[in-house]
This record gives C-alpha cells, structure tokens and sequence, in this order.
C-alpha cells in the first residue's frame, strides 16, 4: 500500500518506530514491508517474508527494465548495517523523492487513462521476467516528472502463469470504470473516486453508463458482463486455487490486450471544457494578455522562485513562464478541461506538472512546502475570485491565510463585473438560488483586497495591466 | 476481416447464462470477478489465436499475390498480443 492511499490529514497519527523514524499509518497492511520517513526522508522497510520476491525482481533484469522505461520509481538500498525501522527487516531502500503528492481522483481524464496503460505495461513486462502485479491500486500511481511511475516497489508477487491476474477486478475499479463513465457520462464522475477509495465498483458503473456502451465490445465485457458475473458467480468461500490450470500466458496476454485496447479507445473532447477557451474569450484583449505575460515575467525574473504553484493555472500559460526561470512549476485548476490540455501539451514539451480539480492545496497541506523552498504562489483572477473569494464568502482572506508561508505570491486583484467566466464558473458549480442571491464579492473593495494580505506581504511591485481594469501584485512575505 | 465480435459476445452471454447457477448466499464480488476473468480469458484467447491464425493466412498470401513482402508487423496477428489490437507497447503508443 502506498503512502498516497491516505489523506494527508492522517499522518499526524503517524506511529513513531525509532527515535527519528516515524511508520507511516496507512502502511500497515502489507506485510510485504511499509514506507517511513527518517530525517523527514521517504524510506521503505523490505520484510523477511518478501526477501526472495524482492531479489527476483532486482536479479531477474525487471527492475532494470521498468526504471529504464520510466515506469517505476528507482530506489537506493541502504547498507546492510543501516537500522531497521522494525523487526523482521530484511532490507531497508530509498526511493527517488517524489515532487509533488496527488490523488488520482483529481487527475484528468488522460492522466488517469495514461496511467492505467502505465499499468498495463508494468504488467505486461513482469510477467515477461516471471513476476506480476499482485495489485492494481491507482494509488500505487504517481505523475513523477508528470509521467505515471509505479511507486510501490513491494507491489511484485511470483507469477504462477497458470493462475488469473488478481489484479483484474481491482484494476477495472480504478481504471477502467472511471475512465468509462468520464468518457461517456462525465468528466466530474472521475470524483467518485474520491468516495470509493477501492474504486467504483463494477455493478455501479454498469448501471450509470448508458445502454450504448453495451455494444462496445471492451466495455461490454469488463463492465457488463463483468458486473452481472460477478453476481452470478459469487460464491460463499470459493477456493481460487481451483482457478489454476485454466488459464495459459496467452490467455493472460489476451485479457491484458484487450483492456489495453479498450482504454485506448475511450474518448474525451476536453477542448468542450468551459474554460479551456479562457484566453481567447472576453477576458483579456491581445493588447492586456501580452501586457501581463511581461509584468509576470518580470517579476518572475526577479524574484527567481525555485517552485511556484500556478493556482487556477488554467492551460498554464503563466506556468510556462515560471518553468522558463527555472523553477519547479506545479499547475493546479479545478476545472479538467484545461488541465487536459496542459498535461497534453506537457507530455509534448515537458516542464510543468499540472494537476487539476484541486480546491487550492489541501487544508492539511498549506503553501507551507512552497514557503520552505522559496517560492511563489502564482494566482490569477479566476483562482481567487472564484475560488478563494466566492467560494468562501471573502474577496482574498481565505487565499492570503493560506498562503501565509509563502515566501512570495503572484496575484491579479479580481475585477468581477469585468471577469465574466467567474460568473460562467459559478453558474457551474449547482443550486444557485441562495448562492446566487448574495453579492458575489461582499464587502469587497481594492483597498480591502490590499489590506487582506498586508498583515504577512508587503506590496514590491503594483502594475496595471494595459487594456484592462486589473492590477497586478508582486507581494513578498514580511 | 476481423474476428466475429458478435459471436464471442454471443458465446460469453450463453456461457454467464446456463453454465453457471446464481447464487443467493453471501455474495463476494472478488470471487465473481476471479472466475469471471477465467471465462472470458478463454473466449478472448481464443479470438486473439483466430486473429494471429488469420494474419499469418492473410500476410502468405499477400506476399504470394505481390511476390513482395510486407513492411515487419503489418499483419493483424504480429502487431500484438491484444485481441482487440492491442500493440503491447502501451507506453509508447499514447497518440490516440
């Protein structure tokens, strides 16, 4: 089990194992091993038990061949005389620090479909040196470098070739029925994943797709018929050891092809995203638009942050401005449509690690890590207006406490009468009678927008945009 | 010509139908699914062996008719294992 299959908010009941080590909680089901941090470093106990699976994995040339491939995320062994963070170690490794933490249920519909192929892959290559996944959680997945990495190492059992891949139901839960009812429902489904953390299950998704899927091959079977089987075949106590000897690697392989396949062909026109045509819209002219790309630029240049979270990033435009200085760039939006688009485009280009359908840094995760390195908090108007603004009844105070460890924020003042896709933005977010009765920014005036921040920043630069009524900040912490 | 997707859906729905007796006890779904993917492994190994029978079929006699032979993994059974055309390079093959 990952680290990432529990909320942030646990760790604080982390258990303390040795004066410096602290286990993490959400791994102690596995007792392959469990991850803890030492010296505020992510480490992974290897127990006895899994000694031999280990070695076959690091001798057998897969763990060569998936870190070379990008597909797993490389490790270092700690000396044999390292201490253990507990009994029954067999070995204790270090994995490649991950940049950035996020949940596969606030990624888009091509990162997730990316990283279930990632998936498939991994697979297909184990069972090639003897090995297979024993799992097929999206939470073992992480965009590292904004490509998906498998990040548990533990995640390996023996192939017996003639056994089915117990991964297969866990795998169409978290990948496939998401993806599915993305592509054919909606997008925003791929939030359920947040209230089924073992994946949407299969009868569920059978249900809300539509009847048309049925005559799509892949998802007639790895749903449908999948979900009506797995009533009528379910038995009290079923012995899977008498499953062995029915199947053959080619019959694996062919089950392994076909969900590639029928991933492959799931569809999504992110580009009917409301805000993916943010830029070209009504809400900057050319003339204001490359007015702001240089005032961002130059503060950006003269500040050198060394990470910036672009919040309501949008298709990352300005993120690319931040990734051009040099910086560490994460770009959050909530909306799933641009995010699409950005990661696209990032695949192409590289550089940014956009990450979508985010309210803001979670509350147990503030701008606190963006404040240790250094960093600016990169906003534009859509991110506090609608965001920090309308969605907690105040023009800036949610932003400004959030951001309180920043060493640094970027910020566009919200103009609202002028921002329409505000309007379009919360139209979009449900009920609107009472929502929509209230002012949309109470009490809300520029000097009160100033005087939100000023307890913790200082003003350093004031601009205003060419062509347009907003004013852009550089505000430094004091 | 591509394999009869109407017939292996066909043979899968008669198959979950009066080959299996439901069951009205506790219902464990990993248990479905494990024996689930047991049938359908057969049906779709089955398709993905007519699919490389097929292409070998196909690709001799292109090359006898052409006296030319094909580009390497032309043939529908040599660009993968999935039945379905899969290409097993997952990684590599994100443009769609």
């Amino acid at each position: 089990m990952s680290v990432d299959q529990v909320p942030m908010a646990e760790t604080a009941r982390a258990v303390k194992t040795g004066p410096t080590d602290t286990r993490h909680p959400g791994s102690f089901r596995d007792p392959a091993g469990f991850i803890f941090e030492r010296d505020g470093v992510v480490h992974r106990q290897i127990n006895e038990p899994y000694a031999d699976t280990y070695a076959r994995l690091m001798d057998s040339g897969l763990y060569q061949n998936l870190v070379d491939a990008g597909l797993l995320i490389p490790h270092v062994e700690l000396a044999d005389d390292a201490p253990p963070a507990a009994k029954d170690a067999h070995r204790v490794i270090r994995p490649e620090p991950l940049g950035f933490n996020s949940q596969p249920f606030e990624w888009s519909f091509t990162q997730l479909r990316d990283s279930a192929l990632a998936t498939l892959d991994i697979q297909r290559r184990a069972m090639r040196f003897g090995l297979s996944l024993k799992d097929a959680s999206a939470y073992n997945i992480q965009l590292h470098n904004t490509r998906p990495v498998l990040i548990d190492t533990l995640s390996f059992e023996i192939h017996d070739q003639d056994y089915p891949w117990v991964g297969y139901r866990q795998f169409c839960q978290h990948f496939l029925a998401p993806l599915a009812l993305m592509a054919h429902v909606d997008v925003r489904l791929g939030r359920m994943m947040e209230s089924h953390i073992d994946g949407i299950p299969i009868d569920l998704a059978s249900r809300l797709l539509p009847f048309r899927t049925m005559m799509r091959f892949g998802l007639a079977v790895h749903i449908h018929f999948h979900a009506k089987s797995q009533r009528r075949l379910a038995r009290p106590g079923t012995d899977r050891s008498a499953g062995r000897g029915r199947m053959n690697p080619h019959r694996q392989l062919a089950v392994i092809g076909s969900l590639e396949s029928t991933i492959k062909r799931l569809k999504w026109n992110s580009d009917e995203a409301a805000w993916s045509d943010y830029y070209e819209q009504d809400s900057y002219d050319e003339v204001a638009f490359a007015d702001k790309r240089r005032i961002v630029g130059e503060y950006l240049r003269g500040f050198a942050p060394e990470e910036v979270w672009d919040i309501g990033a949008n298709t990352g435009v300005f993120s690319r401005l931040a990734t051009d200085v040099g910086a560490r760039v994460v770009s959050i939006d909530n909306d799933p449509g641009p995010v699409d688009i950005n990661y696209r485009q990032v695949v192409a280009e590289g550089g940014v690690q956009p990450i979508p359908d985010r309210r803001g840094p979670h509350e147990s995760e503030p701008i606190s890590r963006v404040g240790e390195s250094g960093a600016i908090g990169l906003a534009r108007p859509g991110s506090h207006g609608h965001r920090y603004g309308a969605g907690s009844d105040s023009s800036s105070g949610d932003f400004q406490q959030r951001a309180v460890f920043a060493s640094g924020v970027i910020l566009c003042r919200p103009l609202p009468d002028i921002d329409n896709r505000v309007r379009t933005g919360r139209r979009s977010e449900g009920p609107a009678s009472a929502f929509h009765a209230r002012p949309r920014f109470p009490g809300y005036t520029g000097e009160a927008f100033e005087t939100a921040f000023n307890e913790n920043f200082q003003i350093s630069r004031r601009d205003q945009i060419k062509g347009s009524g907003r004013i852009l900040y550089l505000m430094v912490k004091r | 010509m591509k394999p009869n997707l109407f017939m292996a859906v066909l043979q899968l729905a008669l198959l979950l139908r009066f080959a299996v007796r439901r069951s009205a006890t506790y219902l464990d779904p990993g248990s479905g699914s494990f024996i689930f993917q047991i049938l359908i492994a057969a049906v779709l190994g089955s398709m993905l062996s007519i699919r490389i029978w097929w292409g070998r079929v196909s690709g001799f006699f292109r090359r006898s008719g052409t006296g030319k032979d094909d580009p390497p993994g032309d043939a529908p059974g040599e660009r993968g294992s999935g039945p379905d055309g899969g290409n097993g390079q997952g990684r590599e093959d994100r443009s769609d």
